[in-house]
């Protein structure tokens, strides 16, 4: 048992073998209630507070399915240019783990609900097209807290304690085909990938699809192929994914990691591998004895789902349109280039700027205040800007406020600093610190005339004709108003007093 | 007459003529039980205090003049695989000895509902797996015919109490025979309905695609109001039918079989069928003819299958159903004393929650859906069930009823087979094919065996839906054997004190 | 094999005999891939009950593996049947498409979910310790 691994940097080890990796992706869907019985899927609840017979798997409960969920499916399906069966079933899928209250999970196995479709995305300006073998539906387990050990891992625990609020929550899963020919980029496509999945999940509104909270989980398959033989090597599965950066390590990581076994002539062990956010690493999970055979066959508590075609294309013609048709269209709407268009993207800022454009800034604003102070403070706090405390319509009003000259950058800014703080919207930020731009000439006449005197050799100059020197005045006048004077009426008044 | 003694009609009849209270025959039955229950052991729990106070609640509400539902009043024995919330339901095994459901079974819901009295809960084989009630964790039930022998399973207890006169009507579980051959065999009427016709829902589960609930009485108007008070499409279990309750009370009353066409099937005969039964059954064949019914020879060529296809999927469904016993969240928990793990208190628990029959099952059942054997066992089993359909589809293309012993013996003796698994599977020979194909069917008594002085059951198959004509034809059978016996067969019954 | 009942008290006899016996015998007749004809071992068995997680103890494997070893081979007689194109039934009904409304029903009180419960802490099913599952 090696104590770390060895490993083969990036650059080399693509260069002698070829990369192929898979991505298995859980969504939450964000359906009311669970996915075969009417208890509510809220985040946060009491522990065993949203609970029933049936999702707590009691002796003679039955499963009953959430049409919604199906809708959702479908949805995702269509989305990803996939074929929707006309019919299929539910499977189970038996073994035994304590958040399981039943001791098998109920899912699809060979008979998907769809199947073989593709999703595009650029890498490098290049689309790449990512085949999707299947979309499931499923149901979620309870989550157990480990006590007595450290951390509260499970490694070392003396005890667990089982809620089963989130047992039945459904989930749909995404399972890629084999993604071949990535070479050097294949961490990048993982990444990409599951970037470009998040986001047409969300445009379709079946998930909120976050990743830190669980509601879009990933586990990475990985596999290297020796350059020319082609053999397709033996792939591990890496868990505990928890962000698309470590999508992109965990990958980078597991290239590195094989490599070094296959020189050093060894065979890769199929196994889960579990991704350690501190050290970008993976590390094998429990090995088994035995391997798990869950002996899948059809649900005979449910009947088969058969979506007849018209409900199909009534949820495709319902579709909301997928973000890279949104972006192509915006890209003319707006007015932006694409190097434009990918600053946005690369801020994780579309769906944002657009929401403001629909509450009312000009394109040319929401691309400043969103590229520009928020994505900066996004970064500092190591967020997304959508994880901002603020919301489009607020920084519409922002933008509002400042175009007409009640605000200017830099008290906007601290507007921002108060709503981000949570001390309300734009406005009532303002009344409350008072930020309003002065806009009062009486008011701005007595703060100059005392800058002109505070400063008669500056006001000398300034008579003498060295327009420049105003600066100096606007920039005292500034000060005593606290930033609250429109900086270039200010510069009218002194000049106006001192011609 | 005595309050037990009368049927479930009798008794629905003077409770609304407030001839008699629903206490007072409450508390007949209750008293009946405590005479005899000692010997048959049908019961697992009384619930007496719950039952009087149903009664004293019905009572009232009949005093207020409100209108009630037929069964309002009448005793009812349930079977203890069904959920009743905060009373005892054990399903007969030691890993849910204790447990009090925090919910009602759908069928539960509609007996209180009915305002019928739920008297008490029945023993049963563990996990309505058996013939005999010899597999439950809590010892036998006993025939009232003979307490010697057993009284069928796997609702042998509910089939008892209500032969030994202490519950009027009860109800049960068909999987692969477990009310028909139970009824056969103590000389009552079981129906196993149309699958999906009654609520599974809060019934917990054996074989799920299999499980039937079903009514036992000791007249075929009884069961046939029993079988319309639970039946009927239920929400919360998706295969649950979607249509109304065939008319099965009007069958039951018009009892007129003339100009029906009626299959006897000819591989349900033969050898390993007891001489007595045959010829009570042949009997009963007869009578039908005279009756005015055209009787002809169906051939179902794959029945002979039927009893293997059975014994691959109802244990593969049932390796997974009974998964959830792990000790976790109810029932037993063994072992946990903070050196064991979750999977080695899991594991020992289930060894010693659960029976050796229930582990042969779920042994084979895992068996039979693990890596590699699938196709050849439960994928196969599973294409044999298409054949055994068509079968039927085929003999209901030519005939209305098909008939058929209810099953190859009278009553076994206690401890007869319970060393041959093999022997104690013979006995659903004839019920089997029905479960599998989801068809309704019925277990009517049709005489003693000349042998052993025990009952003889007739069965009667319908297609799916067709409930009715069961107790058409069962009813036609009884009028007529009542008429030629002198008196209900039960009347005869010599193992309890009358 | 036979089954007799002896109705000592009757002097009759009858035997259970064809049924079983043609179970038994007609088994093994077509050689195909996992076929029963190979009796089940003693260590299938116990790989089996860990499966189903059951901690058979040895002399309940010594018991169960011949009579399990009996009754597969004599279910496995479906393997006669020829069914080549004949669907598989999961359910005899023809029942598609049952569902319900994405609506809120009321749930169990935590204290109902709970109260069966072998041990309970911080309102929750406090099991035994889980050994590291990925």
């Amino acid at each position: 048992m090696t104590i770390s691994d060895t490993l083969v940097p990036f650059a080399e080890a693509v260069q002698r073998y070829e990369p192929v990796i898979g991505l298995e992706t859980h969504v939450e869907l964000g359906t009311r209630t669970k996915m075969f019985c009417g208890c509510t899927t809220t985040f946060g609840g009491e522990p065993n507070s949203q609970v029933c017979p049936v999702c707590l798997g009691l002796p003679g409960s039955l499963p009953v399915v959430n049409r919604m969920a199906i809708e959702y499916a479908i949805r995702i399906g269509l989305a990803l240019n996939c074929s929707i069966a006309s019919w299929c079933r539910f499977a189970r899928k038996n073994y035994f783990y304590p958040d399981m209250p039943k001791n098998f999970q109920i899912s699809q196995y060979d008979e998907p609900l769809c199947t073989d479709g593709g999703l595009d995305i650029i890498i490098d300006g290049e689309t790449v097209r990512v085949g999707i073998e299947r979309v499931h539906l499923e149901e979620d387990t309870g989550k157990s807290l480990h006590v007595g050990g450290a951390t509260g891992r499970i490694h070392g625990a003396d005890y667990s304690l089982v809620d089963y609020n989130r047992a039945g929550i459904p989930l749909v899963e995404i399972v890629t085909k084999p993604i071949t020919g990535t070479g050097a980029a294949a961490p990048v496509v993982a990444r990409t990938y599951v970037t470009e999945l998040r986001d047409l999940l969300r445009s379709l509104h079946v998930s909120d699809v976050r990743m830190e909270e669980g509601s879009l989980r990933c586990d990475v398959n990985t596999s290297l192929s020796p350059r020319g033989s082609g053999v397709w090597g033996t792939r591990t599965e890496t868990k505990n994914v928890n962000s698309l950066r470590s999508v992109e390590r965990a990958v980078s990581f597991e290239i590195e990691r094989q490599a070094a076994v296959l020189d050093a002539g060894g065979r890769i062990k199929q196994e889960t591998r579990h991704f350690q956010e501190d050290t970008g690493t993976t590390t094998p999970g429990r090995s088994k004895e035995e391997a798990q055979d869950y002996r899948y066959f059809p649900e005979p508590d449910l009947v088969p789902v058969a979506p007849s075609r018209e409900w199909v294309e009534q949820i495709r013609a319902e579709l909301p349109e997928v973000p890279s048709v949104v972006r192509a269209r915006l890209l003319v709407e707006w007015d932006v280039s694409e190097l434009e268009m990918n600053a946005i993207l690369n801020a994780h800022a579309l769906e944002l700027v657009r929401e403001t454009i629909a509450a009312g800034a000009s394109p040319a604003d929401a691309r400043k205040w969103w590229l520009g102070e928020l994505e900066r403070r996004a970064n500092q706090a190591g967020v997304e800007p959508a994880g901002l405390a603020i919301t489009p319509v607020q920084v519409a009003r922002l933008a509002e406020l400042v175009s007409s000259g009640a605000l200017n950058d830099r008290l906007a800014r601290d507007v921002i600093d108060g709503v981000l703080a949570g001390q309300g919207g734009p406005d009532e930020v303002v009344a409350a610190r008072g930020l309003a731009v002065v806009q009062d000439d009486g008011a701005l006449t007595v703060a100059v005339e005392a800058a002109i005197a505070a400063s008669p050799d500056v006001a000398a100059k300034i008579r003498d004709g060295k327009v420049a020197a105003a600066g100096v005045l606007v920039g005292a006048v500034m000060k005593a108003t606290r930033g609250q004077a429109d900086a270039a009426r200010v510069r009218e008044l002194i000049l106006a007093r001192l011609s | 007459m005595e309050l037990t003694r009368m049927t479930a009609a009798e008794l629905s009849a003077a409770l609304a003529r407030s001839e008699v209270s629903a206490t007072e025959v409450t508390q007949a039955h209750l008293d009946r039980i405590a005479a005899v229950d000692d010997r048959v052991h049908a019961f697992l729990h009384v619930a007496a205090d719950s039952a009087l106070a149903q009664a004293a609640d019905v009572d009232k509400r009949r005093t207020a003049g409100e209108q009630l539902a037929p069964l309002a009043g009448v005793p009812v024995a349930v079977k203890d695989v069904f959920a009743t919330k905060n009373m005892p339901t054990t399903c007969g095994s030691r890993i849910l000895a204790g447990w009090h459901p925090p919910y009602d079974a759908t069928i539960t819901q509609r007996l209180k509902q009915a305002g019928a009295i739920i008297i008490g809960k029945t023993n049963m084989d563990e996990f309505a797996m058996g013939s005999s009630t010899e597999n439950s964790a809590f010892g036998p039930s006993r025939n009232p015919w003979d307490l010697a022998k057993i009284p069928g399973g796997s609702s042998g207890g509910s089939a008892a109490a209500v032969a030994a006169y202490q519950a009027p009507l009860a109800i049960g579980t068909d999987t692969g025979g477990s009310i028909r051959q139970p009824a056969a065999v103590c000389g009552i009427v079981g129906t196993k309905p149309t699958y999906g016709g009654s609520s599974r829902y809060g019934v917990v589960a054996f074989a799920s695609s299999l499980d039937t609930p079903g009514p036992f009485g000791r007249t075929v108007l009884d069961t046939a109001l029993l079988h319309e008070a639970i039946s009927g499409h239920d929400p919360m279990d998706s295969t649950s039918i979607d249509a109304p309750v065939p008319p099965v009370v009007a069958a039951a009353r018009e009892a007129d079989v003339s100009g029906m066409r009626i299959g006897v099937v000819s591989e349900l005969s033969g050898d390993g069928y007891q001489p007595g039964v045959l010829s009570r059954f042949a009997e009963a064949v007869e009578l039908l003819e005279s009756l005015g019914a055209k009787v002809t020879e169906v051939s179902c060529p794959h029945f002979g299958y039927a009893l293997p296809a059975y014994y691959l999927i109802a244990p593969s469904e049932a390796s997974s159903n009974l998964a959830r016993f792990d000790a976790m969240r109810y029932g037993l928990r063994a072992g946990d004393d903070g050196t064991r793990d979750a999977e080695e208190v899991m594991a020992l628990t289930r060894e010693q929650g659960f029976g050796a029959e229930v582990k042969r099952r779920i042994i084979l059942g895992t068996y039979a859906l693990s890596s590699g054997y699938y196709d050849a066992y439960y994928g196969k089993a599973q294409q044999v069930r298409t054949l055994i359909i068509r079968d039927f589809d085929a003999a209901f293309g030519q005939v209305d009823v098909l008939v058929s012993p209810a099953t190859p013996t009278t009553a076994f003796g206690l401890g007869e087979r319970t060393d041959d698994p093999m022997a104690m599977y013979l006995a659903d020979l004839c019920t089997i094919p029905s479960d599998l194909a989801g068809n309704a069917a019925i277990s009517v008594p049709c005489g003693l065996a000349p042998e052993d002085g025990l009952p003889v059951g007739l069965q009667v198959m319908a297609p799916a839906l067709a409930d009715d004509r069961l107790y058409r034809v069962a009813a036609a059978a009884e009028a007529a054997f009542t008429g030629r016996w002198g008196q209900p067969l039960l009347a005869s019954a010599k193992g309890l004190d009358s | 094999m036979h089954l007799h009942s002896n109705d000592e008290r009757a002097g009759r006899e009858w035997t259970v005999t064809a049924t079983v016996t043609a179970l038994l015998l007609t088994a093994c007749r077509d050689a195909a891939p996992k076929m029963a004809c190979m009796p089940i071992t003693r260590d299938e068995v116990a790989y089996l009950a860990r499966l189903s997680r059951i901690a058979l103890s040895d002399a309940e494997l010594d018991h169960l593996a011949p009579q399990l070893d009996q009754i597969i081979t004599a279910v496995a007689q479906v393997q006669e049947v020829a069914a080549d194109g004949i669907p598989p039934t999961s359910h005899a009904i023809g029942l598609t498409n049952v569902f319900r409304d994405d609506e809120p029903r009321p749930c169990l009180t935590p204290e109902a979910a709970l109260s069966q419960a072998p041990a309970v802490e911080q309102q929750r099913f406090k099991v035994p310790r889980i050994l590291g599952e990925d």
